[in-house]
């Protein structure tokens, strides 16, 4: 009767770590998940930003400028 | 035995002493959160905020992009720089300026001006944008009264090439003019939102599925426009107005083949000195906000309108190509309710061709008189005059056609030579894909379609009348009025047109003021484009007539485009460079 009483709150008290702990993982991976969410937002808006840049570098108007300082440094040789 | 029973009694001992160690603890434990709830430190009350946060995520906006994919028009986002003066302390207001000032390079005067103008507020705006170093430096700062915020950003990386046609979103970021307005509910998204749970060091502990709403970020738009068309067609066209000293001018360039409108540009040049030009207040405002008077406003197209009236009068059998009519030699001719019309130049008896393509409107108006009122108003609606063409820009209109109970026989002659009629731009060019086609009419569009998916609207002439039509406007282009949107690498048919320019007070015309234009397309084989290009008010002391003005532009624009798009050249230019 004793024993089983012992071995009862020692599993009890286990299973109880082994919930507090999967609890804690769970909200380890949450924040963890946060974390990583920020992380590609941040790396999203920075390809946006990107490709914005590369579009305005490559926009007729830049390039036509870009030949015609070109011609005019050749004309001018 | 005895010592079993000692041996039990301390095993019971000890039990119970661990139950109630572990009670005392959970007692204990217990009692601190009882004790935090009802009487928290003074300490942990200045740190903790609430538990739950809602966050909201931001939606994007769709982009806007040209027919080949480059962006036209795209969202990222931004943060803005907010204070909370609330949290600063009367004293602390001056240094943290100062701190701010310095990072943000601006002054930390106007900056101090800012929050102490809005004391009592919660949310003051310090920067409406940081750059990235900025929002390096500001979070490193980590103080309690700085919040940074997410805003989006809408860039348009091809700035002022099309920038009037994509237009541009206001403060909430919704659509104001061009595509951002007509397009604007596809275009925009729904914000997101969740609730977290946080610790007390503002540490994210748990998202709830239930309190969680996606982000619906707005679809993107594939439009028909191309860029560098766009700058072609923009770059002529202006070229063209400063040579001519022109008020404005618009252009508008189509695929025939899918109705899709590859470039649309109109520019307003305000001259010195001049009454009725042309004119946007809301230009001045943004261009990106004023209207496009290649939709908006109709205009008198001229001797540009002759090939619709001709082809049909063909195709009634009003008058067979090789028809000579009694055109004048010299002087006008007089109708027969006694109205005297006029050419540029007067030649003689000439054949039905020979009307089109030198543009006489003594021949036009002759054969005008052979069709009934009906049939000329029959001939003006098959290529969609006076109704809109549903492109889905806003602010188009109808065009201007006398109504069939004032129509007299003025108006039978006037319109057979495009006067006492306006269309807009987009209707001419429009009808004009009939002769570029097999007599149909496509849909106009403003996104990319489906080539193989083509909605025609209208069937205007037979296929027959259309090949015969665009032959002869060939033949305009190679020994009529059109001669100089000839070009020797593309065969290119068109027509030119001068109309004058009526006056505002509705008396008449001006005598020494027109409105000159040019349509055309090439290649004339298989036509791949057409253009449409309006030069208002010219000086004349430069040049006035359309084939003068309009012609080349029209010209440049489809040698250019076809070049782009990688239509061969002629067999006769190939020949001739072999």
């Amino acid at each position: 009767m004793s024993r089983k009483l012992i071995f009862t709150i020692i599993v009890l008290s286990f299973a109880a770590l082994e919930l507090l702990a999967v609890r804690q993982e769970q909200i380890n991976t949450v924040y963890e998940m946060t974390k990583l969410h920020r992380e590609i937002d941040a790396k999203v808006s920075t390809i946006d930003a990107l490709r914005i840049k590369i579009e305005t570098a490559s926009s007729p108007a830049v390039l036509h400028n870009a030949m015609t300082t070109v011609d005019e440094f050749n004309g001018s040789e | 035995m005895v010592a079993n029973e000692s041996d039990n009694k301390r095993i019971v001992l000890i039990a119970i002493s661990f139950a109630v160690l572990i009670l005392g603890l959970m007692s204990a434990t217990l009692f601190k959160i009882t004790s935090l709830k009802i009487s928290p430190p003074i300490e942990l009350i200045a740190v903790s905020t609430t538990l739950n946060s809602t966050s909201r995520q931001l939606a994007k906006r769709g982009q806007l992009l040209d027919r080949r994919g480059r962006i036209l028009a795209a969202s990222r986002v931004g943060h803005r720089l907010f204070v909370d003066p609330s949290l600063i302390e009367q004293d602390d207001i001056e240094s943290l300026s100062l701190q701010l000032g310095e990072l943000l390079g601006v002054s930390a005067a106007t900056i101090e001006q800012k929050i102490r103008s809005r004391r009592t507020s919660k949310y003051v705006v310090v920067h409406p944008l940081l750059d990235h170093s900025q929002l390096e430096a500001i979070r490193a700062l980590n103080l309690r009264p700085i919040g940074i915020e997410q805003c989006l950003v809408r860039e348009y990386p091809h700035g002022d090439i099309g920038g009037a046609l994509v237009g541009l979103v206001g403060t909430e970021h919704t659509g104001l003019a061009g595509f951002e307005n007509s397009y604007d509910t596809v275009l925009t998204g729904e914000s997101g939102t969740f609730i977290r749970l946080r610790d007390i060091g503002q540490k994210t502990l748990w998202v709830s599925p239930k309190d969680f709403t996606p982000t619906l970020d707005g679809e993107d738009i594939r439009l028909s426009i191309d860029v560098v068309i766009q700058d072609i067609a923009t770059n002529y066209l202006m070229k063209e107005i400063r040579r001519c000293n022109a008020s404005g001018g618009r252009i508008v360039v189509a695929d025939p083949s899918t109705g899709e409108i590859l470039a649309m540009a109109d520019i307003i040049h305000p001259r010195d000195g001049r009454s009725q030009q042309p004119s946007d207040p809301n230009r001045e405002i943004n261009p990106r906000l004023g209207r496009n008077r290649c939709v908006t406003d109709p205009y008198e197209p001229g001797s540009t309108f002759k090939p619709f009236i001709w082809s049909v009068a063909t195709e009634l059998g009003k008058a067979t190509i090789n028809e000579v009519l009694p055109t004048p030699s010299g002087g006008p001719y007089i109708t027969s309710y006694d109205r005297p019309i006029r050419d540029a130049h007067y030649n003689g008896p000439s054949t039905w061709r020979t009307v089109l393509v030198k543009s006489l409107n003594t021949g036009m108006a002759i054969v005008a008189e052979r069709l009934t009122h009906e049939q000329m108003q029959d001939a003006v609606s098959r290529f969609g005059f006076g109704e809109p063409t549903h492109i889905g820009l806003g602010g188009e209109t109808r065009g201007i056609v006398t109504a069939p109970t004032n129509w007299d026989q003025n108006t039978q002659t006037s319109v057979s030579i495009g006067h006492e009629i306006a269309v807009t731009p987009l209707q001419m060019i429009q009808g004009f894909c009939a002769f570029a086609r097999d007599g149909t009419i496509p849909q106009l569009q403003m996104t990319v379609s489906d080539p193989t998916d083509v909605q025609i609207v209208r069937h205007a002439v037979s296929p027959e009348i259309a090949a015969i039509t665009r032959k002869i406007l060939g033949e305009v282009v190679t020994e009529g009025t059109g001669q100089r949107a000839k070009s020797d690498r593309y065969k290119i048919f068109g027509k030119s047109g001068t109309a004058q320019l009526p006056r505002e007070d509705g008396k008449g015309y001006f005598e020494d003021r027109y409105v000159s234009s040019f349509i055309g397309g090439a290649p004339i084989d298989n036509p791949s484009v057409v253009v449409l290009c309006v030069i208002d008010d010219p000086d004349k002391s430069i040049d006035h007539f359309g084939g003068v003005v309009a012609g080349p532009v029209v010209r440049d624009v489809i040698v250019d485009t076809l070049q782009y798009l990688g239509v061969p050249p002629s067999n006769d230019y190939l020949a001739r460079v072999e």
